[in-house]
């Protein structure tokens, strides 16, 4: 025993039968610890020193409560769930499609709307999707065939704009596995409700798009999806992907004002910034975008911060780099156009970033 | 550790019951382990949710563990260090937000659960200078109970390794400690 004489608090923190003790666990040891304070006074103050920080650690707890736990069980046992039935189902709902009947209304003016058994699974693209993510036999079709924009609310509340031409479809049975879920060709802009337990998916022309709540725009052609966000994150992924979680590598991210592309026949998405950033948030309300002699760090901060966009520069090249330069409402490219110009460098667009390049100023 | 193998092997078997109880078990621990790297509750909720949905998709191919615990946090880890290289490109905008809040949940976490604000405020200082990495480990040490093999076995580095990051981590708690704190102490004790 005699070697707890030399103790100093990492020994004590590092003893498992210490730990196990001070989280009141019994123990063989039980008596130990109390008979080492009594045999070295001089210890007490330590071993309390390492018992305090031991269960501050262990008390600083990222809470889950009880509710929470449970939703989440019940959202991996929904898809595990799922996965298992996926080989079943499919035989099923192959041999309901072979008999599934159009049934079709025109409801008003130029727009078709009805419901319908799975009707036209080609046109709408939905031939291909595998039966688990396929919506249920009973779906809402909705085709503007109107020459304006049309808006229309999905029964979750969240508000879809559709574009001249775009066809949109979901399940009447909306909310299903825990997913909400729209097939999309065209154009439309999504603006949707949060409901982070339910994500919500659009499905066009091979490529997911998921998110929890968010504004969005997603276009699709015969050749590319496109999806520009306007506001929150969302994320992208090829959708023969889809079924293999273990390999999300495909999987993009998008920010605000980035925008991803995907190409139809290739399978690949890229990502890159919408044309026309929009700011996401106001910027300084006394200082604006007007600088006085600041460092480019300080202005770049500030563009980064109010349009979202990364923006990747040498910091130690640019050190001496410093601006004067009043800016106000010209677009997001039209700053960066003035700032590189005023300072002799150039920028590109990669990979969803701006990536500076300059030669350093002296 | 028997029982863990036990467990493990029925699992594998698509005994749906001890799944359902291992994520019931696990998840917590997992969630806390994850939240030291992500703060975001969503995508951490995410990275749970397709670690267990990949685990039931590959039973049949997983390999025999009878340690579940370390397997578990080794396989959450890979997954969350994967998701945040590919968000890398977005830390600048998500620093903004999420990042600062959660320092400074950190401290009003510690702060508010205890009556001595004082002293919690000191101790939040203390672990506040630890890096990343060194939080990890202590979390592995202090909150998992693991030993040094297993942890060597999550943080897939040699034992060691483990042992050398360990020791200098709480070296660095136990210098910061001694400037900080004596007062405080005496105070409690005397």
């Amino acid at each position: 025993m005699k070697y707890y004489k030399d103790y100093d608090l990492e020994d004590f923190l590092q003893d498992d039968s210490f730990r196990r003790w001070v989280a009141g666990e019994a123990d063989a040891t039980e008596g130990l610890w109390e008979e080492i304070v009594r045999l070295y006074p001089d210890k007490k103050v330590i071993m309390q020193q390492a018992r305090e920080l031991v269960l501050t650690w262990q008390e600083h707890s990222a809470i889950v409560t009880d509710q929470q736990l449970e939703d989440q069980v019940q959202r991996i046992l929904h898809t595990t769930q799922a996965h298992t039935e996926v080989t079943e189902r499919r035989f099923a709902i192959t041999k309901y499609l072979s008999v599934a009947a159009a049934a079709a209304a025109l409801v008003s003016g130029l727009t078709w709307f009805y419901f319908a058994a799975d009707r036209d699974t080609t046109r709408s693209g939905r031939a291909n999707y595998p039966a688990a993510i396929r919506p249920d036999s009973k779906t809402q079709e909705l085709v503007n065939n109107l020459e304006k924009e049309m808006r229309l609310r999905l029964p979750d509340s969240s508000e879809v704009r559709l574009s001249p031409g775009a066809r949109i479809t979901y399940s009447q049975n909306f909310v299903h596995n825990k997913k909400r879920e729209v097939f999309l060709s065209g154009e439309a802009f999504f603006d949707v409700t949060k409901d982070p337990q339910n994500p919500f998916f659009v499905y066009a022309n091979g490529l997911v798009t998921r998110v929890l709540g968010t504004s969005f725009l997603v276009k699709a052609t015969d050749t590319n999806v496109e999806v520009l966000v306007r506001s929150g994150r969302v994320s992208v992924l090829p959708l023969k992907d889809i079924e293999n979680p273990t390999d999300r590598n495909t999987e993009l991210l998008l920010t605000p004002n980035q925008q991803a592309i995907f190409s139809v026949k290739d399978n690949v998405i890229s990502k890159s910034i919408t044309n026309m950033p929009l700011e996401l948030i106001k910027p300084d309300a006394e200082a604006g975008f007007v600088f006085e002699n600041q460092p480019v760090s300080k202005v770049f901060y500030a563009l980064e911060k109010v349009y979202g966009i990364p923006i990747v520069y040498d910091a130690a090249v640019m050190e001496k780099c410093s601006l004067r330069v009043e800016l106000s409402n010209e677009p997001f490219f039209t700053k960066l156009d003035i700032i590189t110009q005023t300072l002799g460098a150039a920028y590109r667009v990669s990979d969803g970033q701006v990536v500076i390049s300059s030669e350093g100023c002296r | 550790m028997e029982q863990d193998l036990e467990r493990w092997k029925k699992f594998k078997n698509g005994d749906a019951a001890v799944f359902e109880d291992m994520i019931r078990r696990e998840f917590r621990a997992l969630f806390e382990y994850g939240s030291r790297f992500i703060h975001d509750r969503d995508t951490l909720n995410d990275c749970i949710h397709d670690l267990f949905a990949s685990l039931w998709d590959r039973r049949r191919f997983l390999a025999d563990t009878d340690k579940i615990r370390p397997y578990l946090l080794k396989s959450l880890r890979n997954r969350l260090l994967k998701e945040i290289e590919r968000t890398h490109a977005l830390t600048p905008f998500e620093s903004w937000h999420e990042n600062r809040d959660a320092e400074d949940d950190i401290e009003t976490r510690l702060i508010s659960t205890e009556t001595d604000e004082r002293r919690k405020l000191q101790i939040g200082t203390v672990l506040h200078s630890l890096t990343p990495r060194q939080r990890e480990i202590i979390h592995l040490k202090f909150f998992e109970n693991l030993s040094h093999e297993q942890i060597a076995e999550v943080l897939d580095i040699s034992r060691p390794a483990v042992a050398n990051l360990l020791s200098q981590a709480l070296r660095l708690f136990r210098d910061k400690w001694h400037t900080i704190l004596p007062s405080l102490f005496m105070i409690l004790f005397y």
